[in-house]
């Protein structure tokens, strides 16, 4: 990898290109000078930029697959970052399920088929779920337990599982999965955003979970990171501490109103019905219970330390 | 002398009474006020009244006649006691460099500055500039009485916004005097503690610093207090043996007994005290409680962690005496009949934590949370899905002894000795005959339930 840098630069591929994560990505791959060329795998067009070459490729294609090999076959890429999921639950779950999870087998079959060198997924702190018998923290080895109502993250693990399968199968890759704990900031939109720039949020009386939350240049910076590390594995990219939801939302210039569980459900489902942007009740379970995650090994194998504390993170929501 | 006090104190106690608000600060200028108080006042009201109706000119003359500060009381006198006082300091200053500074320049004379502080005064009250020109006043060994009414010099219908205005000033002044000494404030920073306890069990505290385990530092501050007078007054808890802990990690054993476990933060709290160089102590609840509504919640933010074994080792590993009470839920649910009756101590899952660890287990025994929070029964809410309330007639004064016991060493043993079931239930029972012998001590000694 070294070698190859410091010959030519570093080629890259990025699926998903003109996605949130895409968007935080692209502008550090084009200022880097270690980087020789971009090339963007998506539906959209991105920013115009020398460095970047733009090849359409829709991965809810069935032929997806064929198309990225070919890619990948004529400029042969150091790097691919597979940035290609949505944001948060979509009304049609199985255009959804059709991006993520077979979009995902379509670029696994054609990073096995070129023989990739290395491979970074993004993937969510959410697929740990929301459980009272979590421990404080949550480390990278712990059971995967998910949201059984919600087809967004039982989505997400099924990718997880398809990533462990690669793994399994084509050990000369390596492939990197950072989990991301809910991303805030002015440029990204998801669930935990549109929550917390609510002014008045709908919380259940007598929970009051731990949550935490990375800044959007964080993000940026650990998927940076990502490019040149020697560490391989799955890691929690997490910003500094935690807080109570209460507290984030407070930190966000919301105010929480605590109602009994039945009225909260009520209450969601009657907002998302209605086109209100607001966690969707499948979600519940993360207002519900305390969900945090230990991003010490990243600090330690892969390097990064979020320079964001989760309520500075938060506060930039406010500003925005 | 004694017929003006006599005279004077009534009026004196109304003038203080309506001006006190204004007069404090004023206080330490004050060097002989109150006798001479009264015969000034009592002149003055006249006069003021005279000056409210007559028109300006009229009252330039009657004030030149009258030849006093009394009529500007409300404004000048003060500032005439401030150069007063400036002046007499000045001159003692004066005396005492005199010879030793001769080319320091000499401080203006007390009448200069006075003009100008009277003027700025009159024009606080509207006067036109000529009509304040008061020749300045000899200094006098009395002081004028503060101003009866903020607003009784020529403004015309006395305000009553300035009369609230003058008596919320004082209003607030009594009340933050109140509250910065004695019983009231206390009680307020208790009402405060609670205020705040409530909020972050429903859920709202918006607290925005927390640890990673949950403990709401903000919280614990505010209920100090009430947790200061819990121990030391209302359950008088007595430790003995805090010195056998040893100086790093360690696992804390304790009988589990209270309708609700406040044996933990009590335990935690004598820990601080008895060894205040050791880390925090943390203690572990158990589920029922860590997952109610409202109650779970307020003991995670008091610091309570989830009794499991990833957060008994994270916090053994930051070498932390770590409280834990293997009894469980079956400790706190035992009705008050089979009161310091030691139930099975868990799976042995604390031994064998401490054997894998290499961690010394210190057991300890509490007697008194028994009687502070007697179980006495539980609301059959489980059919309707809510949980099992405890009914217990709050928290009584009974005293508490915690009494800590010799260490059990299981570093020696070797981590392999932790999947050896022999060598975790011979630990398991040293534990317990330790717990339940120190128990059978304390309750012998003990002479009465809440006196001890």
């Amino acid at each position: 990898m070294a070698d190859a840098e410091k010959k030519t630069g570093l080629r890259v591929a990025v699926t998903g290109a003109t996605g949130d994560l895409g968007g935080l990505l692209m502008p550090l791959l084009e200022a880097d000078p270690g980087v020789r060329s971009v090339l963007a795998l998506d539906i959209a067009k991105p920013r115009d930029h020398e460095k970047i070459e733009y090849r359409r490729i829709d991965l809810t294609f069935h032929d997806a697959e064929r198309e990225l090999v070919a890619a990948l076959t004529e400029q042969p890429v150091d790097v691919l970052y597979h940035l290609a999921f949505l944001f948060g639950p979509r009304r049609n779950v199985a255009f959804a399920h059709e991006v993520e999870v077979a979009g995902t087998m379509r670029v696994l079959s054609a990073a096995a088929e070129v023989k990739l060198p290395r491979l970074v997924l993004p993937s969510l702190t959410v697929v740990y779920g929301a459980q009272p018998s979590h421990p404080a923290l949550l480390t990278e080895d712990a059971t995967l337990r998910g949201c059984p109502s919600s087809r967004f993250v039982s989505d997400k693990l099924e990718v997880e599982r398809q990533v462990e399968a690669f793994r399994a199968r084509n050990p000369g890759t390596n492939v990197l999965l950072l989990r991301f704990g809910p991303i805030v900031g002015p440029h990204v939109d998801n669930p935990a955003t549109r929550l917390l720039q609510r002014r008045l949020v709908p919380t259940v009386l007598g929970f009051d979970p731990l949550w935490q939350a990375i800044h959007e240049d964080d993000v940026g910076q650990a998927l940076h990171l990502a490019l040149r590390t020697e560490a391989t594995g799955t890691f929690n990219v997490v910003g500094r501490g935690a807080m109570p939801l209460s507290g984030m939302i407070r930190a966000a210039g919301g105010v929480p109103l605590p109602m009994p569980e039945p009225m909260v459900r009520g209450l969601l489902r009657g907002l998302s019905a209605s086109g209100v942007k607001i966690v969707p009740l499948g979600l519940l379970d993360y207002l519900h219970y305390s969900w945090v995650a230990d991003g010490s090994r990243a600090e330690k194998e892969l390097g990064f330390v979020p320079r964001f504390h989760t309520s500075e993170a938060v506060a930039a929501l406010r500003r925005s | 002398m004694a017929k003006g006090v006599d005279g004077g104190s009534s009026s004196r106690g109304k003038s203080a009474k309506t001006s006190n608000g204004a007069g404090k600060p004023r206080k330490a200028q004050r060097a002989k006020p109150a006798p001479a108080e009264s015969p000034p006042a009592e002149a003055a009201r006249p006069s003021k009244k005279a000056k409210a109706t007559a028109a300006p000119k009229k009252a330039k003359r009657a004030r030149a006649e009258a030849a006093s500060e009394e009529s500007l009381e409300p404004s000048v006198a003060p500032a005439e006691e401030e150069s007063h006082a400036e002046a007499s300091l000045r001159a003692e200053v004066e005396a005492a460099a005199e010879g030793e500074f001769p080319d320091e320049e000499l401080p203006p004379p007390p009448a200069q500055p006075e003009p100008e502080e009277e003027e700025e005064a009159a024009l606080a009250l509207g006067l036109d500039e000529e009509e304040e020109r008061i020749e300045p006043e000899p200094p006098r060994d009395t002081f004028e009485p503060e101003p009866a009414h903020a607003g009784s010099i020529g403004s015309e219908p006395m305000p009553f916004a300035a009369k609230a205005m003058g008596a919320l000033v004082l209003a607030r002044t009594v009340v933050e005097q109140g509250l910065r000494t004695g019983g009231l404030g206390k009680l307020f920073g208790a009402a405060r503690g609670i205020v705040k306890a409530v909020s972050s069990g429903l859920g709202a505290s918006g607290s925005r610093e927390v640890d990673a385990y949950g403990k709401d530092p903000e919280l614990a501050e505010s209920l100090s207090p009430i947790a200061r007078f819990l121990y030391e007054r209302y359950w008088r808890v007595t430790a003995e043996g805090a010195q056998m802990l040893p100086n790093g990690p360690a696992i804390v054993v304790a009988n589990h007994s209270g309708a609700l476990p406040f044996d933990g933060p009590v335990l935690s709290h004598a820990i601080s005290r008895e060894r205040p160089e050791l880390p925090e102590a943390r203690w572990l609840v158990e589920d029922q409680i860590f997952y109610a509504p409202f109650v779970g919640t307020l003991f995670n933010r008091l610091g309570a962690v989830r009794a499991c074994p990833e957060n008994l080792l994270r916090l053994v590993s930051e070498h932390r005496p770590v409280i834990v009470f293997p009894e469980g839920a079956q400790g706190t649910g035992k009705s008050f009949r089979e009161r310091y009756q030691v139930k099975r101590l868990g799976r042995g899952g604390f031994a064998k934590l401490a054997v894998r660890a290499g961690v010394p287990i210190v057991p300890v025994a509490v007697v008194g949370a028994e009687e502070a929070l007697p179980m006495l029964g539980k609301l059959p809410g489980r059919a309707l899905g809510l949980p099992e309330l405890p009914i217990t007639p709050g928290p009584l004064p009974a005293k508490w002894s915690i009494r800590f016991g010799e260490p059990i060493e299981t570093q020696s043993l070797g981590w392999a000795a932790s999947d050896d079931p022999k060598t975790i239930q011979r630990i398991v029972e040293q534990t317990r005959e330790s717990i339940e012998g120190m128990l059978q001590a304390l309750l012998k000694e003990r002479r009465s339930v809440f006196g001890g």
